[in-house]
């Protein structure tokens, strides 16, 4: 019994201690963020010839946002000599493939695949497209994003820099204001990007492909086996497969895309159910080679290693909450830990993007969104619920690894929202 | 640092506040308390023993039982928004496991005696580190000089009062239903209770801070 006491104790202990290394980590990027000097994209760049570029849209069943994204990228002011726009409809059900058809129809560059056998998903799909692809440079946009007329050319020009494998750029939700839900994400998006990601960039870390509104060399993508369609986080996998053969992922903070986010709280769950059980695997798979990397100065290895973890720490927390409660039942509580514990709690309210509430503030004041600074304390009542879904998605991966099976890809739910919601 | 220096030195009468109101508060709702001293750190406290109710083994299982039933109805109910549905889990998981700790093992670690004094250790350090994770906090933030005092002090101030009144109606709370409870009120409404404040103070202050960047528009040019 006192072995088990003093074992619990320890792993309290060590809880409070990944905690502490994740806020020095995000205090560190705050600082860099706010007080440091900041390291432009390349979108000032405008004597450059423009690549050819392909846009992917992987679709399944988008029958409600289909239209708008497609009329997004038609009105995008990028030359159409070298731009192609290959919808994949993957599996569709609904109207998606009437509609896809339809815009081939009338536009020459929009050049759909129709997936109807095999494996679904969007790295299946992303799989599939890499041989058919025109150009070398390949965007990614989910359905529902609505990319802004000039995003293209900017997104492109990072692939300039001849180091550049990957770049990615910002996300932000369209309707933040449909309701609580859908704020408190707004918050978190902007406390991952403008801060988390930009900061990174800044200090030559690893930033984060997200696997829309970002893209790719398909020539390296190639080299580095292209995607696993199992994946259910190939965002991250291509991040740290490029990262470990020495490729650079740009970041362009100004190069905003609008997403619809999730207005559903189950939806929103299965959605960070999903990120967190792909991001695990990731860790399974890449932990190894990434603390050896030789490509990789010990910064990049330490915040690499850090990445791969952050949808482990919402499981670590839970199991040290679970430790003081049996610490607590055999009346052996430890006063420090649990107040340190209980601090970092609070201010770690965001596990999506991982931000703490100082990060996301940080965001907000960059922003210039002052009113929503006022919502910070309700990142609390997320905790819990990110917390959740995190941790389930760790253990799905667990029992992925446990049992040797294959996850199927779970496509996010979307209803259009109106243009007008804003 | 002036809060910490200003801190360190109520700290102890803070405490005997606590606990004088605790040991006033239990008399006055006729529950029969006992003060004895303890020391933590520089600190003299005066925690208590208290006549506590105690379950008979039907009754532990009865509210084990009932846990588990509201655990059963929150996890299919989909109505209330999930958060919610988590932590109302979460809370009748705590006092569930509790009563069956109690049940099997005769009795929980803390003793009326052992949890008051946990209470005002608590209460200390949390007084104590508040300040400094506080002015790590503001020292990311353009805060002026009068702004980063009075977020720290207020917060600290507020703390005070709240971490009184909820030790008093803790022993009242325990007193009535036994100590089943007495982990989901520390775990949940103790010190983790104690750190939302300062996310709140935190996003009012920095309202202030955003109005006055904004009047000074040159401060963005770098960007």
């Amino acid at each position: 019994m006192d072995v088990a006491i003093a074992i619990t104790h320890v792993y309290v202990w060590i809880v409070v201690g990944v905690m502490a290394i994740y806020a020095v980590r995000h205090w560190g990027f705050t600082w860099n963020r706010l007080a440091m000097r900041q390291r432009p994209y390349y979108q000032d760049l405008i004597d450059e010839d423009l690549p050819g570029v392909t846009v992917v849209v992987p679709m399944h069943d988008e029958q409600t946002v289909a239209s708008a994204v497609l009329d997004a990228l038609i009105a995008c002011d990028y030359p159409r000599d070298r731009f192609e726009i290959i919808p994949v409809d993957d599996h569709s059900s609904d109207d998606t493939t009437t509609i896809v058809a339809a815009y081939s129809m009338a536009y020459s560059f929009i050049k759909p695949a129709y997936v109807m056998g095999g494996e679904r998903g969007k790295p299946a799909a992303l799989d599939r497209v890499l041989p058919i692809a025109e150009h070398d440079i390949i965007l990614v946009f989910d359905a529902d994003y609505r990319p802004g007329k000039g995003l293209i050319r900017e997104l492109v020009m990072g692939f300039v820099d001849p180091e550049v494998g990957a770049v990615m750029g910002r996300v932000v939700p369209r309707n933040a204001n449909e309701n609580f839900l859908t704020r408190m994400q707004a918050m978190e998006r902007s406390g991952g990007y403008q801060v988390d990601q930009q900061a990174r960039y800044n200090m030559n870390l690893i930033p984060q492909y997200g696997g829309t509104v970002g893209g790719f060399r398909r020539n390296v993508a190639l080299e580095l086996g292209g995607f696993d369609p199992h994946a259910l986080a190939e965002d991250t996998d291509l991040t740290i497969r490029l990262a470990l053969a020495g490729w650079r992922v740009g970041y362009a903070n100004r190069a905003e895309c609008y997403e619809e986010a999730p207005a559903q709280w189950a939806v929103r769950f299965r959605q960070l159910r999903r990120w967190s059980r792909g991001h695990n695997r990731a860790l399974g798979t890449y932990l190894f080679a990434m603390m050896s990397a030789k490509a990789l100065s010990w910064e990049q290895r330490v915040d690499g290693v850090l990445l791969l973890f952050v949808y482990l720490v919402p499981a670590v927390l839970f199991t040290g909450f679970a430790a003081n409660a049996l610490l607590f039942f055999a009346g052996q509580i430890p006063v420090v830990p649990l107040v340190a514990f209980s601090f970092f709690v609070v201010s770690y309210s965001a596990f999506g993007n991982f931000g703490p509430a100082f990060e996301i503030a940080a965001a907000e004041l960059l922003d210039g969104a002052r009113e929503r600074l006022l919502l910070l304390p309700y990142l609390f009542a997320l905790f819990l619920f990110n917390g959740w879904a995190v941790t389930a998605g760790a253990m799905d991966a667990f029992g992925d690894f446990i049992k040797g099976r294959r996850a199927k890809w779970d496509r996010t739910q979307k209803i259009g929202t109106p243009r007008g919601v804003v | 640092m002036i809060v910490e220096i200003v801190a360190f030195f109520f700290v102890p009468v803070m405490a005997r506040a606590m606990a004088q109101f605790a040991l006033y508060s239990a008399r006055v709702q006729g529950i029969v308390a006992r003060p004895f001293d303890d020391r933590f750190a520089w600190v003299d406290l005066q925690p208590m023993t208290f006549t506590m109710h105690h379950d008979d083994w039907m009754t532990l299982l009865v509210t084990a039982l009932i846990c588990a039933v509201i655990v059963g109805v929150f996890s299919f109910w989909q109505t209330p928004p999930m958060p919610l549905r988590f932590y109302i889990n979460l809370n009748a998981m705590l006092v569930g496991s509790a009563a069956l700790y109690i049940f099997f093992a005769g009795h929980l670690g803390y003793d009326s005696a052992a949890f008051s004094q946990l209470m005002l250790r608590t209460a200390v350090l949390t007084w104590l580190t508040m300040p400094l994770f506080i002015a790590l906090f503001a020292a990311l933030f353009p805060f002026s000089w009068w702004e980063r005092l009075l977020f720290i002090g207020i917060t600290v101030a507020y703390d005070i009062p709240l971490s009184i009144v909820r030790y008093a109606a803790f022993v009242s709370i325990l007193a009535r239903s036994g100590p089943a409870l007495m982990p989901d009120l520390y775990l949940l409404f103790g010190p983790l209770l104690d750190a939302v404040p300062i996310i709140t103070f935190f996003s009012v202050f920095l309202v202030q801070a955003a109005r006055r960047i904004d009047r000074n528009a040159g401060v963005w040019a770098w960007m």
